[in-house]
């Protein structure tokens, strides 16, 4: 990490580039995100799109694909059988 | 010899004479002006019986006038093949898990009110019967068992097929004009309310001894709403009890009314030159209009505060505006929690539609999208609503 540079003074954090998988439960299977990003996040995104998800299905509008567009942060997320695989990608500034 | 349900695009239709087509799959009448004017007529099955879906795909295909059959187990799915496909006849079992078919047709004849029903069941009630005929459908059967059944069922099938879409018609247990229905109940000096839908817009005109003495269409009253409702071409009407203590708000005699309407209509039909010159979506308000413009763009739901709601295009407002609020709440708590900043959009693709949901400024949007668009048209889309909205 850069000394010189403060994070939370550029706004929104930093976000690494990867993917992962969550299982119906909310459980991590997989990740390609590095071991920086820490593990409640990674949760906390799966346990918010799956909630998005589900609640999808039961207004009869099922999703195969979810994203969250943030001013410093892009969450998509792609239905794999009530689990999911969710793309977490920095926006440019 | 198997045969295959498929879809025909007008290229094939095109060129009849290519083996890959296999029977030419346009009707036998109607075609010889162009070639390329006539659809397939398409019938969609709707079973959760996959076994009658395959056999009667089968024997349908084989019509005379070459329908295109597509199949669908579920009414979720039958009701988005309805909504992105235009079909000439549905053909519904009615006992099904979750949706039933008495759901399906009523939701089908409010949104494709020139849709041909036909209800088909394994049981012989008589309710059942007379509830498939309320709901306004073309013609009810029992399953066919044996090969005569089969073979009347086709015939009927077919005969449907041939009667073709009709010029507009307002559709409930028979289909009249709408200039019919009023003058019916106006000649008999009946005492009725006529309760008129088009697609998600919901009319009524009130008749009282034969008097034509109010009407309603969202927040519009009297003359202007009778006017309105009039410019309907096509849609639903059932007729309801009177309610002799209605207030009047309508003073002129129903004969000067149509007259009046009759006038109006052709005149708009003159400016617009030609075509059907009704407002696809007249009842909508004009703070969703600019949004209803946007490419894709197929149901809105606006919520600026409780109880503020405006909609247009949606059938549940209330159920659809909670969930709205929660998935926004719930990725506005994710976006602080991760501190990635404002959250500026949330979108869903889907077999069904696609989504956008905002929120701006306490104001949530939600908007349904065309299900044929991608993930990149939901954004781009997506964007151009929220600029509309930021003006607002």
């Amino acid at each position: 990490m850069n000394p010189l540079i403060n994070s939370r003074a550029m706004g929104p954090a930093r976000f690494p580039r990867g993917s992962y998988t969550v299982s119906a439960t909310g459980g991590i299977v997989i990740s390609t995100l590095p071991h920086t990003f820490p593990r409640e996040q990674m949760e906390a995104i799966g346990k918010v799109i799956l909630s998005a998800l589900a609640s999808a299905r039961e207004m009869g509008t099922p999703f195969t694909e979810l994203a969250a567009d943030f001013a410093g942060l892009e969450i998509r997320a792609r239905d794999l059988a009530g689990g999911a695989i969710i793309f977490v990608t920095p926006q440019e500034y | 010899m198997p045969v295959k349900a498929q879809a025909w695009s007008p290229l094939e239709v095109a060129v009849p004479g290519s083996a890959e087509c296999g029977p030419a799959p346009v009707s036998e009448k109607g075609d010889g002006d162009t070639g390329l004017r006539a659809c397939p007529r398409k019938i969609l099955i709707l079973d959760d019986d996959q076994e009658f879906l395959d056999t009667y795909s089968r024997i349908l295909s084989r019509l005379p006038s070459h329908p295109d059959v597509r199949v669908a187990s579920c009414a979720t799915r039958a009701l988005a093949l309805l909504e992105t496909e235009p079909f000439s006849l549905l053909i519904t079992d009615l006992r099904m898990p979750k949706i039933d078919g008495f759901q399906v047709l009523l939701s089908a004849r409010r949104r494709f009110p020139s849709l041909k029903t036909v209800a088909i069941t394994g049981l012989g009630d008589q309710q059942y019967r007379a509830r498939a005929y309320a709901s306004g459908i073309d013609l009810y059967t029992e399953k066919p068992t044996t090969a005569t059944e089969i073979r009347l069922f086709s015939e009927c099938v077919d005969a449907l097929l041939a009667q073709g879409v009709q010029d507009g018609g307002f559709r409930g247990i028979q289909s009249k004009s709408l200039m019919d229905l009023i003058q019916i109940e106006c000649l008999s000096q009946n005492s009725t309310v006529l309760h008129i839908t088009r697609g998600s817009l919901e009319g009524r005109v009130w008749v009282d001894r034969g008097d034509v003495i109010d009407a309603q269409i969202q927040d519009l009253r009297g003359e202007a709403a009778f006017k309105q409702i009039f410019a309907w071409k096509t849609g639903n009407f059932e007729i309801l009890p009177g309610e002799p203590h209605h207030p009047r708000a309508i003073y002129s005699s129903y004969e000067s009314l149509l007259l009046d309407c009759a006038q109006s209509l052709d005149e708009s039909a003159a400016d617009a030159g030609s075509g059907d010159g009704t407002p696809e979506a007249p009842g909508i308000s004009r703070t969703l209009q600019p949004l209803a413009g946007v490419r894709g763009v197929e149901s809105l739901l606006l919520v600026s505060g409780p109880g503020k709601c405006e909609s247009w295009g949606v059938e549940n407002p209330q159920e659809l505006a909670g969930w709205t609020h929660r998935v926004l709440r719930e990725f506005q708590t994710l976006g602080e929690t991760l501190n990635a900043g404002p959250l500026r959009s949330v979108e869903g693709v889907g077999l069904v539609r696609g989504v956008v949901l905002l929120s701006q400024n306490g104001t949530d949007l939600m908007a349904g999208m065309n299900r044929k668009l991608t993930a990149r048209l939901i954004r781009i889309a997506g964007r151009e609503l929220a600029t509309y909205l930021g003006k607002e």
